[in-house]
C-alpha cells in the first residue's frame, strides 16, 4: 500500500469518518457507517454494491447532494461538507462533472445547448462555450448530432452528450452514477471506453457507482459495500495496466 | 449565469407550455382590461365633471367679500393677499362713484355712447385675469381703455334720426311672437357690423357729478383693444369699458377734488391661484385675515370627493379580476415546476447558483405579467374606443373613405368631447407595470419553491 501511494500523485478524494442517518417516523436508519476513503487523482474508482449497500447514499455525499449527519469530506482539500450553498455550487461548476444513468439532459435544449450547460452557469459568453461544446461532442461521435434534441436521440447517443456535458469544465472529479442502467451491453462498452479515455487523458479522478460487476472491470479500484460499510477495497491492477498502455 | 441566458431560459420554458402559457396571460388580459377600463370610465367621469364646472366659471378663482373696519377690500388687502402661498394673482375691480358720463366719438364727435358699464382693474391684472382679446393689445399707457365685445352697439348716430339711430342687436339675436312678446333665440344671427370699429378709437369722455349735472369735465380715452364677452369676468366684457384702476381713481380727483381723503376701495377682490389643488388653502388663508369668500371650490370639493369614491370602487372591481390573475399565474408556475422538478435538480447539480435558478422563474412569472399587460393595455385602448363610439353614437353616415373614419374616431376620443372612457398613457403604463409586478408577486413563492428542490432529484430513478 505504501509503495502504491507515493508512486501516485495526490489524494483527490479524502473521506473521514462519514456517518449518514436518516431519520423515519419513529426509527432511525443508518445508511453509512464511519466510511473513511482516499480516492487518488486519476484514479477509476468503483463503488460497487448491491441496492440498499449505501453506495447511492455516499454518491450523494461524495458530490455535496447531501449533508452527512457526521464526519468530512474533502475534494482538493476543501471540506465540502461546511460550504455554503452558493459556494457549493461554485464549487461544483468548477470541480464536478455528472453522468447521471437517465441522461438528465435538459428537453428544451439541443446536444450542443446541453453540453454548454455547465460552461453557461459559469457565465462563459454563447459563442466560446458553443465552440467548446461543438469540438467536445465531434469527439465523443456527435459531429452530425449537434443540433438534435433529446427527444431525437437514442439512449447511447445521450448518454454520450452526458459525458461531453460532465468533462467539457475539465473538472478534478466526475460523478457517474450508474451511467450504463439503461443502455444495452454494446454501448455500454463504448461509453464505458469513453469516460475511461477521457479521464485517462486529463488524469481526472472518475467515482463509478454500480452494482454490476461487469461495469467494475473498468474500475482501477474496487470498493464494495455492504449495509453501509466498506466491506472490501481491492486494485484492479491488470485493467489499469492495460489500458495505460492503450493510452500511451 | 449572463442575463441573456436566464431570459432565453424562460422564454424556451415558457413556449414549452404553449397553450397554459397563453391562458395565464389570458387571465392577466381580462384582470389587466377590466382594471383600466374601470378607472378610464372613472376619468371620464371627473373629466366631465370638471368640464362642467368650469363651465360654471374659473375653478381657480377665489372671490373675496369684505368685512368691517378691518377687512376693507383696499390696495393693502390685495398685497396681503399677494403674499398668501399659492395665489397667483390677485385682482381688485372698482366702479366710478358718484359720476355720470357719456362718450363721444368718430369725426366730429358724430357717435355718442350714452351708457356703459365701466370697472377698473388693479394694474397688471387684466391678462391674468384670463380676459381674452379679441383684436388690438392689453392697455399700458394711462388712459388706455379695453372695450367690451358689444361696446360699439351702444353708440348713437348722431346725424340719424331718433328710432332708427341704434342698431338693435338684440333684434336679430331673438325673433319676437308678435302677439305674446315671447323672444326666441335665433339660431346664427347675421348682426350687422356697429357704426364704428372701437378699436384704436379716441374717445372723449365726458363726465359730471351726480350731485352738479352742469359742470363737465372732459377727458381723452384711447381703445387699445377688444376683449371678448365673458359674465363670469365682468358684465363689462359684453357692454362696457375695462380701465386700470389707477385712472379710474384719477377720473375719481378730477370730478371731486376735494374729496381726496377718501381712499380707494375696490368693490371686489379676486384671488387667482397657481392651481386647482391651492384653492382651499389659500381661501383659508385669507379667511384668517377676517375676510370672507366663495370660490368653486364648495362644489367642486364634494364632487370631487364622491368621484373619487367611486373611481376607488371601480377601480377595486377591476383590481378583484387581477388578483384572480395573480393566482392563475401563481397555478402555472407551480404547476411548472413541479413538472420540472428533476430538471431543477440536474441544474443544481451541474452548478447552477440558487439565485439563477430563482431569477429564472421569477422572470417567467414577470413575462406573463408583462405579456399581458401590453395586450391588456392595448385591448383597454379598443374597448375605450368602443364605449365611446357606442355611447357619443357620431354620424357615422357622413362617413366616406378612411381618412374621415379616423377624424370621426378621434373627435370621439378627444377630451373636448367629453368622453365617458379615457385612457391617458400614464394609465396605459401604470397598468403595464402593475401587471409585471403582479407577475412577479405571484411567481414569488412559486421561485422558492424551486429554489428549495434538492440536487437529489437528479439522482433520483423513476
Amino acid at each position: 500500500m505504501e509503495e502504491t501511494n507515493t508512486r501516485k500523485k495526490k489524494v483527490m478524494i479524502r473521506v473521514r469518518n462519514l456517518r449518514k442517518e436518516y431519520r423515519l417516523k419513529d426509527d432511525t436508519v443508518v445508511a453509512l457507517k464511519r466510511i473513511n476513503l482516499d480516492i487518488e487523482q486519476g484514479e477509476i474508482c468503483c463503488i460497487f454494491g448491491t441496492s440498499g449497500s449505501g453506495k447511492s447514499t455516499l454518491l450523494n455525499q461524495l458530490a455535496g447532494l447531501e449533508k452527512p449527519t457526521f464526519g468530512d469530506i474533502y475534494i482538493r482539500g476543501i471540506n465540502v461538507v461546511r460550504l455554503s450553498e452558493r459556494d457549493l455550487a461554485e464549487f461544483r461548476q468548477k470541480h464536478i462533472g455528472f453522468v447521471f444513468q437517465s441522461y438528465n439532459l435538459l428537453p428544451f435544449m439541443n446536444a450542443a445547448e446541453n453540453v454548454a450547460v455547465p460552461l453557461m452557469f459559469r457565465g462563459e459568453s454563447k459563442r466560446e462555450r458553443m465552440k467548446k461544446a461543438n469540438a467536445i461532442l465531434k469527439r465523443v461521435g456527435l459531429a452530425n448530432r449537434l443540433t438534435h434534441y433529446p427527444k431525437q436521440m437514442s439512449g447511447g447517443q445521450q448518454q454520450r452528450v452526458g459525458i461531453a456535458r460532465a468533462f467539457i469544465a475539465h473538472p478534478d472529479v466526475v460523478f457517474a452514477d450508474e451511467p450504463t442502467g439503461n443502455l444495452d451491453s454494446k454501448t455500454t462498452i463504448e461509453v464505458m471506453e469513453m469516460i475511461k479515455n477521457f479521464a485517462r487523458r486529463f488524469d481526472q479522478t472518475i467515482v463509478l457507482v454500480t452494482h454490476d460487476p461487469e461495469l467494475a472491470k473498468y474500475a482501477d479500484r474496487i470498493v464494495t459495500l455492504v449495509d453501509g460499510r466498506i466491506v472490501n477495497d481491492t486494485r484492479n491492477d491488470i485493467v489499469r495496466g492495460e489500458t495505460h498502455e492503450q493510452a500511451i | 449565469m449572463k442575463l441573456n441566458d436566464m431570459i432565453k431560459i424562460c422564454l424556451q420554458n415558457l413556449r414549452r407550455r404553449k397553450s397554459r402559457t397563453l391562458l395565464t396571460v389570458l387571465g392577466v388580459v381580462v384582470g389587466c382590461c377590466a382594471i383600466v377600463t374601470m378607472l378610464s370610465i372613472g376619468i371620464g367621469m371627473q373629466n366631465s365633471m370638471e368640464r362642467s364646472l368650469a363651465e360654471m366659471g374659473d375653478l381657480t378663482l377665489i372671490q373675496v367679500y369684505g368685512g368691517g373696519q378691518n377687512a376693507k377690500l383696499n390696495d393693502e388687502a390685495i398685497r396681503k393677499f399677494e403674499n398668501v402661498p399659492g395665489t397667483d394673482v390677485v385682482i381688485g375691480k372698482a366702479s366710478l362713484n358718484n359720476i355720470g358720463f357719456e362718450l363721444f366719438a368718430g369725426e366730429k364727435d358724430r357717435y355718442k355712447m350714452q351708457w356703459a358699464q365701466v370697472v377698473g382693474f388693479s394694474k397688471g391684472s387684466m391678462e391674468k385675469f384670463g380676459l381674452e382679446l379679441i383684436e388690438g393689445t392689453f392697455p399700458k399707457e394711462p388712459f388706455e381703455v379695453l372695450a367690451g365685445q358689444y361696446a360699439a352697439y351702444n353708440l348713437m348716430d348722431t346725424q340719424r334720426p331718433d328710432g332708427s339711430n341704434m342698431i338693435d342687436r338684440w333684434s336679430y339675436m331673438y325673433s319676437f311672437e308678435p302677439n305674446t312678446g315671447m323672444g326666441t333665440e335665433n339660431e346664427n344671427p347675421e348682426i350687422p357690423d356697429p357704426y364704428l370699429n372701437l378699436c384704436n378709437q379716441t374717445m372723449t369722455m365726458q363726465m359730471y357729478s351726480y350731485e352738479d349735472y352742469d359742470k363737465k369735465f372732459e377727458q381723452k380715452i384711447k381703445i387699445t383693444g377688444i376683449v371678448k364677452e365673458d359674465y363670469n369676468k365682468d358684465y363689462a366684457t359684453s357692454e362696457g369699458l375695462l380701465f386700470m384702476v389707477n385712472d379710474l381713481q384719477a377720473l375719481q380727483k378730477m370730478v371731486f377734488p376735494t374729496s381726496n381723503t377718501r381712499e380707494l376701495t375696490y368693490d371686489q377682490i379676486y384671488v387667482k391661484t397657481t392651481d386647482i389643488n391651492q384653492v382651499e388653502s389659500v381661501e383659508n388663508e385669507i379667511k384668517k385675515l377676517g375676510y370672507s369668500t366663495w370660490s368653486m371650490e364648495s362644489i367642486r370639493k364634494p364632487m370631487q370627493e364622491e368621484a373619487q369614491q367611486r373611481q376607488m370602487m371601480f377601480g377595486g372591481l377591476g383590481a378583484v379580476s387581477l388578483f384572480v390573475a395573480a393566482l392563475g399565474i401563481t397555478n402555472t408556475m407551480i404547476m411548472s415546476i413541479s413538472e420540472r422538478t428533476r430538471e431543477i435538480g440536474v441544474m443544481k447539480a451541474l452548478g447552477c447558483y440558487l439565485g439563477n435558478i430563482r431569477a429564472t422563474f421569477l422572470m417567467e412569472a414577470g413575462f406573463i405579467g408583462l405579456i399581458g399587460g401590453i395586450a391588456g393595455a392595448i385591448i383597454s385602448y379598443i374597448i375605450s374606443l368602443v364605449i365611446n363610439l357606442v355611447s357619443q353614437k357620431p354620424d357615422f353616415s357622413m362617413i366616406e373613405g378612411f381618412g374621415q373614419w379616423i377624424q370621426t374616431v378621434l373627435s370621439v376620443m378627444m377630451p373636448e368631447n367629453s368622453p365617458v372612457s379615457i385612457v391617458p398613457i400614464w394609465l396605459a403604463g401604470f397598468a403595464i407595470l402593475f401587471s409585471i409586478v403582479i407577475g412577479l408577486g405571484s411567481g414569488f413563492y412559486p421561485a422558492n419553491k424551486a429554489v428549495h428542490i434538492s440536487a437529489l432529484e437528479a439522482i433520483k430513478r423513476e
